[in-house]
């Protein structure tokens, strides 16, 4: 997952990781951004898998959430051959131009902005993610949020978080 | 069910202090290390120990010093342009035998550098940093879970020679997350520490010098040699990756040897002969292991995150008998700092070295 400091990214990264660690066996989250806390380039990687992970990350993911232009010039490109995307449409205006990846063009932003806030666009994508692959229950990401939102000054966003999970397996449901 | 957590680098390092029941942690924030201050802050007083923010390194590492003094198993964690601060009192704890154990999250340097990712700093903890010829033990951690096995490992090390250790991770180590099962290492009996400073009520306010050799500078460095000696025999700690039929020999530690471990695998479903060796002790070097190894390896070659440290380690081991190739920063997906070697990159260097397209 790859965008700007600000959207998000790490926190849906660190939220699948959180609730993959209780369906699979080894679970690797690696961040990867400069020192600007907003607007800078940011991007981490989620591996969850059965198998030991050898590696840390890696060049070619077979998905990959993109949330802006630079994310999408530098990795459209390298998702594996049969591989995922999913893009923030409100964001990235690109289409790409391979036939060997299936491709979902959210408007994630636009849609977090009508459900009240745009923060929570990661959410929209990450459910996306999760309806497209079934890596993982949505529940599982429900559970994960109120888990580290309960009891802390995030929680009166818990409701709109939830709303937002829902959205994004609905737009995937409904394409 | 062992206790199992989506851990930091960083705060698995905190959790193996606590496990290795640190009484004492002396540092200053510096990114990226700082998870290991603000998880201990909270944790290592609720487990009885003391934790305390110091103005700066030099700071830290001189309280890490007098706490050391009283047989307290102490710590501090910094950053590369904090481990250069610290060194002056690293070269006293070393001559005057006093334990410590100190992580470094390794950052890009010289200078103040960036605060994201690198390994430029092998030669600073594996060959001094400070004055004086000493050595001290360097354990590199590649996952969470040896973050925290390590730390516990390095405070048994430390006591049981007398000395500092380092615990070198760096920001993608330091960062990730990942599984890790908290479990209290044992790693064996150590001597008395019968060298501490207890204060007026056991020894009734008498001094005790514990200075080794005030008056024979030789026999002072015979002894340290004897004791490097000692710990090259025993404690040199390796990892052997697929290595059975390797005639292709990756050489890494830390973040890029867990790239460097993808790589393999890639490169074996390429049908390319390759192994890694992954030194977990960087002092002592696995020297002997390495060329054992290399009597049936074409090619060595070494990855890391910098322009060539670790490598010579490896080129003063094999002594030209084998040929040892380089694939260091320039191996990173991108030139600012934010790039990092992928095992994509390495397998495609394997295969230019050995010549298939």
């Amino acid at each position: 997952m790859s965008g700007l400091g600000g959207q998000g990214l790490l926190t849906m990264g660190k939220l699948l990781a959180q609730a993959g660690s209780s369906h699979y066996r080894y679970v690797t989250y690696h961040p990867n951004y400069g020192p600007s806390m907003r607007g800078g380039e940011c991007e981490c990687m989620v591996t969850l898998s059965n198998e030991e992970n050898a590696s840390i990350a890696s060049r070619n993911p077979s998905a990959a959430i993109l949330m802006g232009a630079a994310a999408w010039m530098l990795h459209e490109p390298q998702v594996k051959p049969g591989g995922l995307l999913l893009v923030d449409s409100s964001i990235v205006a690109e289409r790409t131009m391979r036939d060997d990846v299936t491709v979902h063009y959210i408007p994630a932003t636009q849609m977090a902005l009508e459900l009240g806030l745009a923060m929570v666009s990661n959410l929209i994508l990450l459910s996306a993610y999760l309806e497209v692959t079934k890596a993982l229950p949505i529940e599982a990401i429900e559970k994960a949020l109120k888990d580290k939102y309960t009891g802390t000054k995030g929680e009166r966003y818990l409701p709109l978080d939830l709303d937002a999970t829902k959205l994004g397996a609905k737009f995937i449901i409904d394409s | 069910m062992a206790d199992r957590r989506l851990l930091s680098g960083n705060e698995a390092i905190g959790w193996g202090a606590i496990l290795g029941e640190c009484k004492a942690f002396f540092g200053y924030p510096i990114t990226p290390q700082s998870e290991i201050l603000e998880f201990l802050a909270t944790e290592l007083p609720k487990a009885g120990g003391v934790f305390l923010q110091t103005e700066d390194e030099i700071a830290a590492v001189s309280m890490v010093y007098g706490s050391s003094m009283t047989g307290t198993r102490t710590m501090s964690a910094t950053s590369s342009p904090g481990i250069s601060l610290m060194q002056e009192t690293v070269s006293l704890m070393a001559y005057l035998k006093v334990p410590s154990v100190i992580v470094d999250v390794c950052r890009f340097g010289p200078g103040s550098g960036m605060a994201q990712t690198s390994q430029t700093d092998y030669r600073q903890v594996t060959k001094g940093g400070g004055h004086g010829g000493y050595r001290c033990i360097v354990l590199a951690a590649s996952s969470s879970q040896e973050c925290c096995d390590l730390v516990q490992f390095a405070f048994w090390l430390a006591d049981r020679y007398r000395m500092t250790v380092y615990v070198l991770t760096d920001a993608t180590i330091g960062q990730s997350c990942e599984l890790v099962d908290l479990k209290t290492r044992d790693f064996g009996a150590l001597p008395d520490k019968d060298w501490v400073l207890r204060g007026l009520d056991e020894r009734g306010g008498n001094g005790q010098g514990i200075h080794p050799h005030m008056w024979d500078y030789v026999g002072y460095h015979e002894d340290m040699n004897e004791k490097y000696r000692e710990i090259t025999e025993n404690e040199i700690k390796y990892e052997s990756y697929r290595m059975d039929d390797a005639e292709v020999i990756l050489v890494a530690y830390g973040y890029v040897s867990r790239m460097a471990k993808g790589a393999v695998d890639l490169a074996r479903e390429e049908g390319l002969k390759v192994g890694l060796l992954r030194p977990i002790t960087l002092w002592p070097f696995p020297t002997n292991v390495l060329r054992e190894l290399s009597l049936q390896a074409h090619h060595i070659l070494v990855v890391e995150h910098s322009s060539g440290l670790l490598v010579e380690d490896v080129e003063c081991a094999l002594q030209g008998k084998v040929p040892v190739h380089l694939l260091g920063i320039w191996g990173t997906h991108r030139r600012d700092s934010s790039g990092i070697i992928y095992p994509e990159r390495i397998v495609e260097e394997i295969k230019q070295m050995v010549g298939v397209a």
